[in-house]
């Protein structure tokens, strides 16, 4: 399994659209794909959380809303 | 992989060959007419004087920039002799007018249809490899297919490459190859997605996902 994989909203386009293709297909189990989809939505929740963020800041001076990390 | 064993199998020998820089080929051949012996008036032979002047081009492949050097004797119009070497290394290429590449690179689509007809993703771009100007300075690139999706998901690393490279050939005394990096660099970036629209198209893909298991 390959670790190292480089986590952007751009590679999550990726792999949700080649895990559609593959539903398609019947390529792999629709539980597979459902907790695939489940942990796609949480990733995109958190990247959706930072462009809020980034907007928010841009638009309010002295705005402080937590790191995500912390 | 053809341009690789291409590469590699005819010619050359890497300068500069590291992970973190941008890859500079040498093309060490010379023509027949560059002969090894001493002409009197200039007390060096033709292949001394050539080898005097190198010349370097710049071109784009597999995400990433490259630079080939080779000794002027090998091409006496510079435009075609570049052209039929990329033209060697790419499998099926398409020679396109560089006003036409410019107009190709905006996608705009819509993110509520977008799971339902998945179209766009099958969509074949074009990745422009080198660009020229023919005699009355009209620019045109040589192009090759590659899938949208991987055009869209590589554009980090086309945009670390290129400050690599803008590093590299700043470093090796190259800066008059900046123009052509610039053009290559833009005619190879894609204009009109965000990462706002990604992540909705994101959100629009799972909504997909979940009515197909249904």
């Amino acid at each position: 399994m390959d670790t190292t994989k480089k986590v952007n909203s751009k590679e999550l386009l990726r792999h949700t659209f080649n895990m559609m293709m593959l539903l398609k297909q019947k390529a792999i189990s629709v539980e597979e794909a459902k907790a695939q989809a489940n942990l796609i939505k949480q990733s995109n929740n958190l990247l959706k959380y930072e462009l809020d963020r980034a907007v928010a800041i841009q638009k309010y001076d002295g705005i402080e809303i937590r790191n995500i990390e912390e | 992989m053809a341009f690789f064993v291409y590469l590699y199998s005819l010619v050359f020998y890497i300068i500069f060959a590291n992970r973190n820089t941008m890859e500079e080929f040498l093309l060490d051949h010379h023509s027949i007419l560059c002969k090894k012996d001493v002409i009197d008036y200039f007390k060096l032979s033709p292949r001394q004087m050539c080898e005097m002047n190198q010349n370097h081009v710049i071109f784009f492949a597999a995400n990433k920039f490259f630079i080939l050097n080779y000794w002027q004797c090998m091409s006496y119009n510079h435009a075609d002799f570049m052209k039929e070497n990329i033209q060697n290394i790419l499998e099926k290429y398409e020679i396109m007018p560089f006003y036409v590449i410019r107009g190709k690179q905006h996608i705009g689509y819509d993110v509520k249809k977008f799971a339902k007809d998945n179209s766009l993703f099958k969509k074949q771009l074009r990745q422009t490899n080198y660009i020229y100007k023919d005699a009355t300075g009209k620019m045109y690139g040589i192009t090759t297919q590659t899938q949208f999706l991987d055009v869209l998901c590589n554009q980090d690393e086309l945009k670390e490459n290129y400050k690599k490279a803008i590093e590299y050939i700043k470093k090796r005394g190259y800066e008059y190859l900046r123009n052509d990096l610039d053009l290559l660099y833009s005619a190879n970036c894609i204009y009109g997605v965000d990462d706002v629209k990604i992540v909705k198209s994101v959100d629009e893909l799972i909504k997909g996902i979940n009515q197909l298991t249904k």
